[in-house]
């Protein structure tokens, strides 16, 4: 036993104890191997094809196939979408969780559930819903061809759907970290004499900006990469109701690879801009959270 | 729940932060109008049919067979990211190798890069003649344009889910509780199977609940490298969009309905199941 | 300001957190709400901010109800729990929030603002931390800028939420003195909540003791310590020794005690529980009512514990660190046990075994 305890801060023993807190090295080259490959297999082939299969045949071809006007048509829809839907789902997140966040009420962890509900229902029952509302045959169909309204196979059948899809991304993002800030500051801001807005603007934002634009990056990714839901409602019509997944689905049915893939790479870049912008954001969210930690934990000191 | 802005009212049971009856009404209204409107009008279209029509319709074999390659071949891909979303994400805490934070960061790829993208991606790189799919031809392993190629659609759509729910459980984890299992005599293999995997057990349920939940509506990444052969690979989304395509809204209004109603069943099942084994786990 | 607490009521689902609770503050006096977490005193604290509003009663305010108003419209200066700060803004933003939020008509100048806010600073000594970040502070200047921030709408009535409670204790001690100071300094009605006795105690003119939703006593600190009325406040204001006894013509028996012979126990009669603090038994050498146990020396008095010869548990004693030197008292020794002064409550008020010690609620 005193043996023991005196090899205790030996190296021998110090390699034992570390020997037992991981794995054997071959276990660990194998999970590495098994974790890498996959990761490269499974993620960073498909994503090196895209660019690739785009430049295939140079940078002229590249940039020509780009340069067509149904390419700038979709780009055109898939901007327009965008900047109607994620507004308007940003200002619904802050509502919903200002909502569930600053006040307590029956039926609050439903209400959560009704929100997060669009991410389990697959994107074409999406886009069906609203055919089945406002398709012609559908429960508006009749009104709103007399009145010569077009929502289905146009633009606001477009944006309806991507609406739907997007619709918890903002409020997901917020819930969390509201919850954990809690109601005092907001408290102590209306007890100053600051009316609704003045706390929201001065004291809630600024706490949650952050995840906000988190959040904003999130479901403008998705609304502009939406397929599924907006193929259902869109009725493909070239240069008019064509978003960007939509041109590169017709593009690669056409076998007109290039192009497809030229379309998809503007796609892909978008997603890794909006992963670079998160990974910064992350950062700054973990400070946020780590300040509020902080400034708890320096208050009890 | 009764709530009144009327000030005279002593009793009520008001906030001090404003904005209460505001913010609920135009979440309810938002969320009514987006979500639970159009969902509830599916619902009630498949209820204009009569029962036996409900049933003919989802016991025709093309239906049956979409449905069950869709959650077949889901749940075959959410199983295997459990498991290698479970190694991904212990390497990520765990060990340290070179592009460690590119790596990281590459996992939510499947979240940002549009489906539609992926699938054309995911098709020419197991095309006969492309990188991958011009080696497995050799071998006699066919991927795109059958159920396989489905399998592998579905695996890189799912993989983050299951990566980011284990991952942050790993980081969190007490490296005091190895130390202390250490301490008392447990080897390795013991610690691994009961200290670490009781504690991750319930996020990866969650995780693999997740991946097979949006496996099962999976739609853009899948078409492309399906194939989309009736009773062989075609799945229960793009059924959907072919009756649709056929101006058949009932048939394509009770699949949706019945493809709901299993996922929520399912999710119900699964969180029950979360719920369990996290009491469990403590 | 007065204020005026009346028949107030507050029900969370089926929790009564206050119940009937009426109370009256007036001008200029420093109030202490005391109580064990649940008595519901924080809930009153916030009934009377406009932070909470209860099910039933009425607050008025300098004679005026303002039951229907808000706590902006209610001039009141609150300092939260932890304190509340907005995180994003410097020190002064802090404290020039309440100005700077002001409709335009009332709004001060910017130079205004800016005097009035070094003006509050400096009143809390934390002048030079102006332009700090909150998050950067320690917990006692936290606690500053808190006080500030609430000062700076010019209250007329400052209400403190435990307001030491997040500090250790030197920091709390130093915070405790300096701020029953800056009341005399100000004269403002001040009523703050703790869980504390002793802070209660050193600061408030007037001490509410809360329990279980329901006011158990107010007085000033002299009058709640000496005359408890009751078994909850003279458990909660500190240790007690409880011991049957039966009183006969104002002259109490406790078994295995002797008392004072020239005390008397006035309106109770019969059998009755003794309520006996641990500085007002005394122990002495040469009979064997006892035997000493475990000593805890602290400086100039010490307290151990006497096991009863008769059975009756054992009770605690603190006694002058001199004396018991002179007495030459050691564990293990017999001694006999003097209760100089104690109170006899009904047994029927009483929760538990009637012998035995028990801790108040801020030691536990």
């Amino acid at each position: 036993m005193p043996a023991e305890f005196d090899s205790f801060t030996s190296g021998n023993v110090e390699t034992r104890r570390r020997r037992l807190l991981t794995e054997p090295p071959v276990v660990r080259t194998t999970l590495l191997t098994l974790g890498i490959g996959f990761l490269v297999l499974f993620i960073g082939l498909p994503l090196v094809t895209v660019f690739t299969e785009a430049l295939r045949k140079g940078w002229d071809a590249y940039l020509s196939a780009l340069h067509e006007p149904a390419a700038f048509a979709a780009i055109e829809l898939t901007l327009t979408v965008a900047a109607i839907s994620v507004p308007l789902n940003m200002v619904f997140g802050v509502i919903a969780a200002w909502c569930i966040t600053k006040f307590e009420f029956r039926g609050k962890s439903f209400l959560i559930t009704l929100i997060d509900l669009p991410f389990s229902v697959s994107p074409v029952i999406s886009g069906l819903v609203f055919v089945l509302m406002f398709g012609l045959q559908g429960w508006f169909g009749h009104w709103l061809s007399d009145n010569n309204i077009k929502i289905i196979f146009a633009t606001p059948g477009i944006v309806l759907a991507t609406i739907f899809v997007t619709f918890p991304f903002v409020a997901r993002e917020l819930i969390p970290l509201m919850q954990q800030q809690g109601t005092e500051e907001e408290e102590a801001a209306v007890i100053l004499g600051a009316n609704g807005w003045q706390t929201f603007w001065r004291v809630t934002l600024p706490n949650i900006k952050w995840a906000l634009l988190y959040g904003v990056l999130l479901c403008n990714a998705r609304a502009m990469g939406e397929f599924g839901a907006v193929s259902v409602v869109s009725g493909h019509i070239r240069g008019k109701t064509n978003t960007m997944p939509l041109h590169t689905e017709i593009l690669y049915n056409e076998y007109n690879f290039v192009a497809a893939f030229a379309v998809a790479s503007l796609l892909a870049l978008l997603a890794l801009v909006t992963l670079v912008a998160k990974s910064i954001l992350e950062w700054k969210l973990k400070q946020a959270h780590a300040l509020h930690a902080k400034s708890i934990a320096n208050a009890e000191s | 729940m009764t709530f009144s802005l009327f000030k005279s009212n002593p009793g009520s049971r008001r906030s001090v932060i404003p904005g209460f009856g505001i913010t609920l009404g135009l979440t309810i209204t938002w969320l009514s109008l987006i979500v639970l409107i159009p969902l509830a009008g599916l619902f009630l279209k498949s209820a204009t049919l009569s029962f036996d029509q409900i049933v003919a319709i989802l016991t025709s074999p093309r239906t049956l067979s979409a449905l069950r390659v869709s959650f077949g071949i889901s749940l075959g891909a959410a199983a295997i990211n459990a498991v290698f979303g479970v190694i991904v994400a212990w390497i990520l805490v765990r060990y340290d190798f070179p592009f460690k934070r590119v790596a990281d960061a590459f996992v939510d790829i499947p979240f940002a890069l549009p489906t539609a993208v992926a699938g054309i991606a995911l098709t020419s790189l197991y095309a006969p003649n492309g990188w991958i799919g011009s080696l497995l031809e050799p071998l006699g392993i066919k991927v795109a344009f059958t159920p396989l190629g489905i399998l592998v659609a579905l695996v890189f759509i799912g993989l983050p889910f299951v990566v980011r729910t284990v991952q942050p459980v790993i980081e969190d984890m007490d490296k005091e509780l190895e130390e202390a299992a250490t301490a008392l005599g447990a080897t390795r293999r013991q610690i691994i199977w009961r200290v670490i995997l009781p504690v991750i057990f319930p996020s990866i349920a969650t995780g693999f609940a997740l991946a097979f939940a949006r496996a099962v509506g999976e739609y853009g990444s899948v078409i492309f490298i399906a194939g989309n052969l009736p009773l062989v690979s075609e799945i229960a989304p793009l059924l959907i969009v072919i009756r649709l395509n056929e101006f058949a809204y009932a048939q394509a209004t009770t699949i949706a309905a019945a493809m709901l109603v299993i996922s929520f069943v399912l999710l119900f099942i699964i969180n029950l199941l979360q719920r369990w084994s996290a009491r469990y786990a403590r | 300001m007065s204020i005026e607490v009346k028949n107030v009521s507050r029900v969370y689902g089926s929790f009564a957190a206050l119940n009937n609770v009426s109370l009256s503050v007036k001008k200029g006096e420093l109030i202490a709400l005391l109580g064990p977490s649940g008595s519901g005193k924080t809930t009153l604290l916030r009934i009377i901010a406009g932070l909470d509003w209860p099910d039933a009663g009425d607050i008025s305010l300098n004679g005026k109800s303002v039951i229907g108003e808000g706590a902006s419209e209610r001039g009141v200066g609150f300092v939260f729990q932890h304190y509340a700060l907005f995180k994003h803004l410097s020190v002064f933003e802090n404290v020039a929030f309440g100005l700077r939020v002001r409709p335009r008509a009332t709004r001060p100048s910017n130079d205004e603002i800016k005097d009035r806010v070094m003006r509050l600073l400096k009143l809390v000594q934390i002048d030079w931390l102006a332009d700090r970040s909150v998050t950067q502070l320690s917990g006692g200047q936290r606690q500053r800028v808190a006080l500030a921030r609430a000062l700076a709408i010019e209250p007329e009535v400052l209400m403190l939420d435990e307001p030491f409670g997040a500090l250790d204790a030197k920091v709390r001690l130093e915070l405790r003195r300096w701020m029953r100071r800056l009341h005399e300094e100000m004269g403002m009605t001040t009523i703050f909540v703790t869980h504390d006795q002793e802070e209660a105690m050193e600061l408030a003119d007037r001490v509410v003791v809360m329990g279980q939703g329901k006011i158990e006593q107010i007085g000033t600190p002299q009058q709640i310590y000496g005359h408890p009325i009751n078994p909850f406040v003279y458990e909660f204001l500190g240790q007690v020794n409880r011991l049957p006894c039966t009183v006969a013509g104002g002259v109490a028996t406790i078994p295995g005690v002797a008392v004072e012979p020239s005390f008397r126990v006035r309106q109770f009669d019969g059998p009755g529980v003794a309520y006996i603090r641990p500085h007002d038994l005394e122990a002495t050498p040469g009979k064997d009512d006892g035997v000493v146990r475990v000593l805890a020396p602290s400086g100039p008095t010490i307290k151990f514990e006497v096991e009863l010869k008769n059975g009756n548990g054992s009770v605690e004693v603190q006694m002058n660190t001199g004396r018991f030197e002179a007495l030459k008292i050691a564990p293990g020794m017999s001694v006999g046990l003097i209760a100089h002064t104690f109170k006899v409550f009904d047994p029927s008020q009483v929760d538990g075994e009637a012998n035995g010690t028990t801790s108040s609620a801020a030691h536990a």
